[in-house]
Parts: structure tokens; sequence; C-alpha cells
């Protein structure tokens, strides 16, 4: 029986080439994708894991600028009962234009990040080395934080220089170190590693520092409660404080991002296989109905028949599966190269082991069940009524018949083709269905790519759109500092428009009388406005904004009261808007208060500038009359935080486009083929009335085309809609939930559409090539 | 399920009635009280104008499609009462049927669509299956061609195939619609000669035909009209044939047979 089995499949792989190779590839490369997504996603927990144990990362760490009573927070941390170890990390800031990475000249002048120089920890927070052990530099040696090998395209053994003008220090790269913390580009604070003695020499001549004070719990889960204790208690706070839970969800922004669209592309190819499935079993059922019919009535059981059919799917969607599988463990180096190299490798965990495998047999078994299920009508059919049947044909409902007349203008030819569709919907609204999911996987990650390029994006991330930001973080004297800038900036006749913002703390005060500090921004939020995942911008002091993260945990929504210590006084406010953030650890709030001087934690002042007037230069000049201030501009912010998962995602989007237009050939393909053999006695017919074969191939060709303008568009809505929400979920990981995709229409609505068309176009013209040597008379006669 | 049995008779059918439903309160009767036995060995045609109901009395008797209402006795077995999976299991193992287009499984090559009734039947091993293929596959004249594609034979050999299919596990019934319906007078004769044989070896053999060369091969022709079996004609055994010597005596035979029966459907105004 199992001879009789393998040789009807023999039989049917030889005789069904191009549809069983087109459902082969689409199986495989959902496969392929599936196992990958997963095995990322597997390689980025477990790398992340193995790093955060490794470097024993901090579960708190609050951030302080400004003066340190050191003894008031070591007594009080040695006392919490919540606090299994504390340190506090002194670092000398390093302003940008006094570092120099690799062979210069340029200096570190126009970045955007926060650059410290550390020593070693002794008890945890440790700084890595490639193995993931702590780095431990000689004299004279630098450990350079893992962003600058990609940004500046260092190596070990090269020169990084510190030079103040007045007194200069070189460095010799030891190595790149993985910092649990900052490794993150989207984080924008860099850790340099050098030895004590470089350290003591450089605090000599670089006074300026900043302290992380760290802890980490016996119970990760009370990082909440600890630092409200730590507000509650005084303790210097002039900093943002951040939780574990961050550094976590920062480490797997990137890869993260690319894993989880990886994992979308590959089930939509999974419904694309399915429903190619679908189409050519219910093909298969119909065109060997009255066998069906023959071999229920010599007394074959169902279960035999289905057998019949059956297993031909389960060799197809296994061995697909292995293929898939296999194309995985070549491709792995390759895709887990960005996570190995930040995060550091993982041992072979047993996870990694089995999830791609398992995810590749989940493909076949997603095979082999839709195959079980659109089997299912062989069951109800009749072996009388199968035997006493001419065709089924009769069965397909016929829609509205569009007149030949119009054929006059624009070809009865193209008539005839698009009139096919309004007469076989049945036949295909399922090529229509599997162009429109073909036209999303082609423009999801592509709006995804336009959002994320798009200077607008960062209103999502809690930061309002501008040219230019000036950020001074808390230090003596500082206020007056800012209000000398702000003057500076007023005064300036190249300037359009900006708004002061100062961040400060506040106490909240709970309903049962327990008090909580808070971070909340203060300004005129009506200049630059940011996107408000619901409600708007607090328009007087009797309104706050909160962060989602935030109103989460205070759980508040909109409208709800909220008791704030203004000027000394409780004062009770309504939430009148929730927004995005992801700076600060997300936890932010925002509303015109007045401020006191002593609670200030830092600066900001938002500008436009006049049209026709260089960012760059007007960047370039601030930061020279405002030093120390940092001075962002905030397209070259977006370049240096996300280029990396912008440039990670274009791979991922033309893959995507690869894809989509791979399958469109594939089912075009495969789909005429079908038809041509389903069609060959109207073919036959059409021919003895005297159309030619290009007559013939012109109706087929129209109609494909129909069939694909009809699944853009299905896909185009279908990318704007819930394309839209799948990825607000992805972005949510970050602490944002809502996103509206910025959409390029010239590449979405046309260039992408046009080459979608060509695609499937040419594959027409290969397929309908093959209606040729049909003999009218024997056709006719069958 | 062991069916073999000894009873004379192998297949009853009391008040037996089949309705078609057309749709809500529409009904069209098909077959109404059928009374009909038919004995081990027994060789028999059906015949009538197309309507009169022939063809849903094989599907019905067989267990293929439901009856309204009535028995069907099947070596003493009611299959009215048997659910789908065992009345397959009888057509597979103790009915064989033969139909105008056969409709072979097109993955399987001629060998294989022969056997694969022998190998579900699992009574049998695999040595049993492919022996009595051969062996029948022989006698149908079909043997050169075993290992061919079923596009590489012709109709009469298709038919060989079928009849082949059917007897692989020797039935005690073999079923016949219109089994020459699709076939030239000369592959017909050579189909009937074949059925002949397989009666004369003790197969009980019911035919459903428009042929009247057909119905003469047989021992008991059934005339069917508007559902009921109306008329009933015993023509006697069949004298032995495919002997060259004795060839054209048959030949008269058989035209004496078919004049007979001719006669009797013109007085049935048939």
């Amino acid at each position: 029986m199992t001879g009789i089995l393998f040789r009807i499949l023999k039989r049917d792989v030889v005789r069904n080439r191009v549809v069983n190779l087109v459902i082969f590839a689409l199986v495989a490369m959902s496969a392929f994708m599936l196992a990958s997504g997963a095995g990322l996603i597997v390689q980025l927990t477990t790398s992340i894991d193995t790093m955060f144990d490794r470097s024993m990362v901090p579960h708190l760490v609050q951030m302080h600028a400004g003066d340190i009573d050191m003894e008031r927070v070591v007594t009080w941390a040695a006392a919490n009962p919540l606090v299994d170890q504390y340190q506090i990390v002194e670092m000398i800031s390093v302003d940008g234009s006094h570092l120099t990475l690799g062979e210069g000249p340029a200096t570190e002048d126009n970045g955007v990040m926060d650059i410290s120089f550390v020593v070693q920890n002794e008890r945890f927070d440790f700084l890595l080395d490639h193995d993931n052990r702590p780095m431990h530099p000689a004299p004279g040696e630098i450990g350079v934080p893992l962003y600058y090998r990609e940004a500046r395209d260092l190596a070990v053994g090269d020169r990084v220089q510190v030079d103040t003008g007045s007194t200069s220090h070189e460095f010799r790269i030891a190595g790149f170190v993985r910092d649990a913390m900052m490794n993150p580009s989207i984080i924008h604070s860099k850790r340099f590693l050098v030895h004590q003695l470089d350290y003591t020499k450089l605090r000599a001549y670089l006074p300026d520092t900043e302290y992380l004070i760290e802890f980490r719990l016996s119970d990760t889960s009370r990082t909440a409660e600890l630092a409200a204790a730590y507000t509650a208690a005084g303790l210097p706070d002039r900093g943002p404080s951040v939780d574990h839970r961050i550094f976590r969800v920062f480490n797997a922004l990137t890869d993260g991002m690319v894993a989880a669209v990886v994992v979308v592309l590959s089930l939509l190819l999974m419904l694309i296989a399915v429903l190619c499935l679908r189409f050519t079993i219910v093909s298969t059922i119909e065109e060997d109905y009255r066998e069906i019919g023959v071999m229920k009535a010599i007394g074959m059981g169902r279960g035999h028949i289905r057998r019949f059919y059956l297993l031909k799917y389960i060799v197809l969607g296994g061995v697909a599966s292995i293929g898939g599988y296999l194309l995985f463990l070549v491709a792995k180096p390759m895709l887990t190269a960005s996570i190995t190299a930040f995060l550091g490798s993982a041992k072979p965990p047993l996870m990694l082991q089995l999830v791609p495998p398992a995810a590749a047999a989940l493909v076949s078994a997603m095979v082999v069940g839709s195959a079980v299920l659109i089997l299912r009508p062989i069951h109800r059919i009749s072996a009388v009524a199968a035997l006493r049947s001419s065709a089924v044909e009769g069965q397909l409902r016929r829609f509205g018949v569009l007149p030949l007349r119009i054929g006059r203008r624009v070809g009865v030819n193209v008539v005839l083709g698009v009139r096919d569709v309004t007469q076989r919907p049945r036949l295909y609204v399922l090529v229509v269905g599997i162009f429109a999911v073909c036209a999303a996987i082609i423009l999801v990650p592509f709006h995804f790519h336009s959002t994320m390029k798009d200077p607008s994006l960062i209103t999502y991330m809690g930061i309002s759109r501008s040219d230019i930001r000036i950020d001074l973080r808390q230090t003596d004297l500082v206020g007056a500092r800012f209000e000398e800038m702000v003057a500076t900036v007023a005064a300036d006749p190249e300037i359009a428009r900006f708004s002061p913002q100062v961040t400060a703390r506040f106490t909240l005060i709970h309903e049962d009388g327990t008090q909580e500090s808070m971070a909340v921004e203060t300004g005129d939020f009506s200049r630059f406005p940011l996107e408000f995942f619901s409600g708007a911008a607090p328009r007087d002091g009797h309104e706050i904004a909160l962060s989602v993260l935030k109103a989460k945990d205070l759980g508040r929504g909109l409208g709800d009261p909220l008791i704030v210590v203004v000027d000394g006084e409780p004062q009770k406010m309504t939430v009148s808007g929730i927004y995005q953030d992801v700076t600060n650890g997300g936890r932010t709030a925002k509303a015109p208060l007045p401020v006191e001087e002593q609670a200030v934690l830092w600066y900001s002042l938002i500008v436009d500038v006049q049209p026709g007037v260089n960012v760059a230069h007007k960047t370039a000049e601030y930061s020279r009359l405002f030093h120390p201030a940092r001075i962002t501009d905030l397209e070259g912010y977006i370049e240096e935080t996300l280029g990396q998962t912008i440039s990670q995602l274009a791979g991922v989007v033309l893959g995507a486009v690869g894809i989509g237009l791979v399958v469109a050939v594939l089912i075009t393909a495969l789909f005429l083929k079908m038809l041509i053999i389903k069609d060959t006695a109207r073919i036959a017919v059409m021919r003895s009335l005297g159309f030619s074969l290009n007559d013939i191939r012109l109706q087929y060709q129209s109609t494909a085309l129909v069939l694909l303008a009809a699944g853009v568009v299905a896909g185009t809505v279908l990318s704007n809609t819930v394309g839209e929400r799948a990825v607000g979920l992805l972005w949510s990981f970050m602490g944002a939930a809502q996103i509206r995709f910025v959409i390029r229409p010239f590449q979405a609505y046309l260039l992408l559409p046009i080459l979608l068309a060509t695609a499937v176009a040419l594959t027409t013209v290969l397929s309908v090539s093959r209606i040729r040597n049909t003999s009218i008379a024997t056709t006719i006669v069958e | 399920m062991n069916m073999k049995q000894t009873t004379t008779t192998v297949l009853e059918a009391q008040q037996l009635s089949k309705n078609y439903v057309l749709g809500k309160n529409n009904e069209l009767p098909v077959l109404s009280s059928v009374e009909l036995s038919i004995q081990r060995g027994e060789f028999v045609a059906v015949m009538g104008a197309s309507g009169s109901g022939k063809s849903t009395l094989l599907y019905t008797i067989s267990g293929m499609d439901r009856m309204t209402s009535g028995r069907v006795l099947f070596n003493g077995v009611e299959l009215s009462r048997l659910p789908e999976p065992a009345l397959a299991r009888i057509r597979l193992t103790n009915m064989g049927f033969i139909f105008q287009q056969i409709h072979l499984l097109k993955n399987l090559s001629i060998f294989d669509n022969i056997v694969l009734s022998g190998y579900l039947c699992g009574n049998r091993t695999r040595r049993e299956v492919e022996g009595r293929a051969a062996e029948l596959m022989e006698r149908t004249g079909i043997a050169e061609i075993a290992g061919n594609d079923i596009t590489q034979a012709s109709g009469g050999q298709l038919q060989r195939v079928g009849i082949c299919r059917a007897l692989i596990n020797k039935p005690d019934i073999i079923f016949g619609d219109e089994p020459t319906g699709a076939l030239n007078s000369k592959a017909s004769g050579e189909i009937m000669d074949l059925l002949g044989g397989v009666h004369r070896e003790g197969t009980t053999v019911m035919l459903v035909t428009h042929d009247i060369k057909v119905a003469a091969r047989t021992e008991r022709v059934l005339f069917m009209m508007d559902g009921r079996i109306v008329a009933e004609k015993r023509l006697g055994a069949w004298p032995a044939d495919g002997n060259s010597n004795t060839r054209e005596g048959s030949s008269a035979d058989e035209k004496a047979r078919e004049a007979e029966l001719a006669q009797w459907l013109i007085e049935l105004d048939f």
C-alpha cells in the first residue's frame, strides 16, 4: 500500500511540476523566515540574558549631575532591606569637541552622544569585552563603546585622543565594550572604559562629573517601590531614574524589530501558502470529482481517499520545511551577526537548538492541517451524484456581465479578459486575496521604514519636532546660564520660533496620602506640539499630560484627577492627554507649572530656524556659544540614534520587496498554469471561432492585470489599516502605543505597484505563451 | 465483516422506494415499492427507458445511495441499517462495480489501479493480491499493458481494467451500469464474453443496460417503468461460447435470443 502511495506521489510530482514547485517554494520560504524570526528572537533574548547576567546589570539607576553627598546615600542604601547591592559610579563627562576617535581630525563635536569616561566597577555593572568578561584596560589603553566601532569604523589598536587644548591624553583601543545599560544607539549616553591611573589624570583637568547611583535588588519586581523610597528620602536625584526593564527593551529594540517584522512576513507567507494550497486542492477535487465518486462507489473509505490526496502535502510540507530550516542554518551566522556583535553570543542554549526547527515544523504542521481542512469536502461528495454529474461548473455563481459592445473602444479581448473576472468570481477572489497579501508584504515594511526615517517620528518619542534642541543639565548657576541662552535665542534674527522647557521634580500626592516624586516638563506646549496618544496638551496650570508608561504606573487615564504640590500647596490637576515617550525611561509628565530653581533637573530649549538658514551651521554656532549645553540638530539625532535600526529595516524592506515580487510571480505562474488547463475546452472553442493565439493571450493578460489591480488596492487598504495596527503593536515595545504611517505616495502608490504589475505582466506573457499546440479538434471532442 | 454466505438469495429488495428531494415539499419518486430477489450465481439485466429508475435501483440496492423506505438485504444483512463506513466496506469486499466511464486514478499505472482495492481490502497478502491481479489481467488479455499509464490504453482495454478491478476481491456480486455504453460493438462483445465467463465461474452479475445485445447475454431480464419492475423474462442459460468451433452455432443462438427479447420489449411498448 505504501508503495502505491509513493508511486501516486511520484507521478503527481512529475505531472504537476510547476504547481508543486510553487507550493514547495512558498512553504520553504515561510519555514525559512519563521525559523529565522524565531531564531533571532531566541538569540536576542538569550544574548541579552547572558550579557545582563555577566555584566550584573543594575536593577535601578538614579542619574545625578552636580554635587553629591555619598555618605547619605550609602547610609540609606545599607539600611534599606530592598537593596541587595549598591554602588555610586563616578563618570567624567567629556565634551565631544575634546574627543577624537581614530585618526581624526574630526572630533565628536557634532555627535549627539553624552560621552563619559569610567573605570571598571568592582561589584556589578561590569563593562564587558568581546568574550563577555569584565574588561580591564591597561594604562594607556581604552575600551570604546561598541556603538563607535560601527559608527566610526574603528578597530582594536586605533587611537583615541582627549584634547582640551591645554592638555592632551592619548589612548590605544584595547577592545570594544559591551555596556548592558548604554549599548543601544538609541540611548544617547556612552561610557568609555580606562585604567584607574588614566582616570585620575583625566579627572585633574576634566572636572565635570556625573554619578550613577546603582542598586541591585533581591526582588527585582520591587524597583518602583525602591525608586519611590529613594526620592522620598530626598537623596541626590538630578537626573532621570531608569530601571532594568528599560535597558532590556532598548537592547532588544533594533534586532527585535527586525525579528518581529520577519515573523510577521513569515506569517503572511504562510497565509499565502495556505491560500495557494486551498486553490490547488479545490481545483484538484473539482478535476477529480468523478474519480472520487468512483473511489467511494467501489468501497474505498473516506480515510483511504483522503490519504491519497494528503500524502502529497505531508511530504511536500515536510520536505519544504526541512529545506527552509537548512537554509536558515546556512544563513544563521549572517542573520545573527549584529546580535552577537552587540550583545555577545550566548552559550548555545537548548532553546536556540529547539525553537527554529520547531518553527519550521510548525509551518509543515500548518500546511498539513490546512490540507486536512481543505480536503474535508471530499466527505461530502456523494458517489452517486459524482457518477451522474458531467461537471461541477454549474455550481459557480455568476455576477453581472460586462457588455461586449464596450469592447469596440477598448478591444474585445481586453473586455473578454475583464469580463471573465466578473463571471467566475469564486475562482478569482482567492488570487486577488493573494495579490493583496503580496502588496501588504511590500507596503507594510516600506511604510514602517518611511515612518522611521521621517522627522515627525520623534513626536511619537516624546520629543517635539523642531530643527534644533538645546539641553542643559542642572549644575550650579545653570539657571542664570539658561536665562542668557533664552535671551540670545530670542534676539537671534535667524530664529523663527522657540520654546524654553524646564524639567523639574514635583511631588505627587496619592489618595492614601503617600507621596511620590515625579519629573514634570514645564513650558508652553502649543508652539511645538507633540503627537498625543489620546487627549491633548495641557492648556493651563490645572491640566497635566502623562506619558503612556507613567499613566500606566499611576493607573490614571484621560480626565482623571491628580494632586501635585505646586508652590508648596497641593493642587488638583486633571489628566488632559497621554503621549508616547521613550526619553528618560519613558516615565514623564508635562504641565505648564511654575518651577522652583532648586527642583530643576534639566533645561531644554527647542528652536526652529528661519527658512533658508543652515541648521548645521546654526547648531555649530550654538555649540560654541552655549557650551556646555548639548545642541542637537534633530535630523542628526535620528540618524545617530535610529540610524542602525533604519538601515536594518531598509534591508528588511528590500527583502520584503523581493519576497513580494517572487511570490506574485510564482502565484501568477501557478494560477495561469491551472487556469489554462481548466480552460482547455474554452480556449479550443475560441480558436475554432477564429480568435488568434495572441487574442487569447491578451485576454489572460487582461484578466491577470485586473486581478493584480484589485489585489493592490485591497493590499494598500490592508497595509494602511491592519498593517498600521500590527506595526503599532511592535512599536508599543518602546512605550509608544500608536503610530500613524508616514506614507510616501510616489513610491507606495505608483512605483511599487508598477514594479508588481511589471513582474506579473512578464510572468503572464511567459505563462500564456504555453497556450500553443492544443489541437482544436481533439479538445472539442474531449 | 465476513459476508461470504451460502444462502441462495444474494440480494433482496422489499418495498424499496426512493424519492429525490427537489425542494421544500417537492419530492420526485424514482423507485416505488420495488420487490426484487437475486439468487446466487444469477446473471440479471435491468432494462427500461431513460428515467425509469434503472441506475437508481442499482445504486440503492448496492448501498451506494440511501433509500427513502423499504429494506435491502445483502447476504441476509439489512443494508439500510448500516452506517456509511460499513457500507463502504461491503462494497469494497463483497461487491464489484463496472461503470460506463471507468474513471481510473490517473496517478497510478494500470496494474496499481487494479491491485489498489485488493490492498485496501486487507484480507490477503500483497503477493496474493498481485497474483490475483496478474491472473485477471492474463484472462482479460491486458497483461502486456500492466505497467502502462492509463492514458496509454484504448477504451476497450480500460473497461477490461475496470472488470479486473471489480473482480480483484472475488466479490459475491458484480454490478454493471451500462458497462459497454461507451464501447464499439466489437469491444462491447468482448466485454460481454468476459462477463459471461465471470458469471459461469459462479459470480452473480447484475447489469443495467439499454442494449438488447447485452441483455440477451443474461439469464433474466427485468423491465422497469416509472420506478417499478413491471415485467420479467427468463432467457435461460447462455450456451458456452468463446470456442472457435462452436462460434457459428452460438452466434445463431445469440441472434435468436436477441429476437425473442426484442419481441418481448415491443410487447412492453419499449
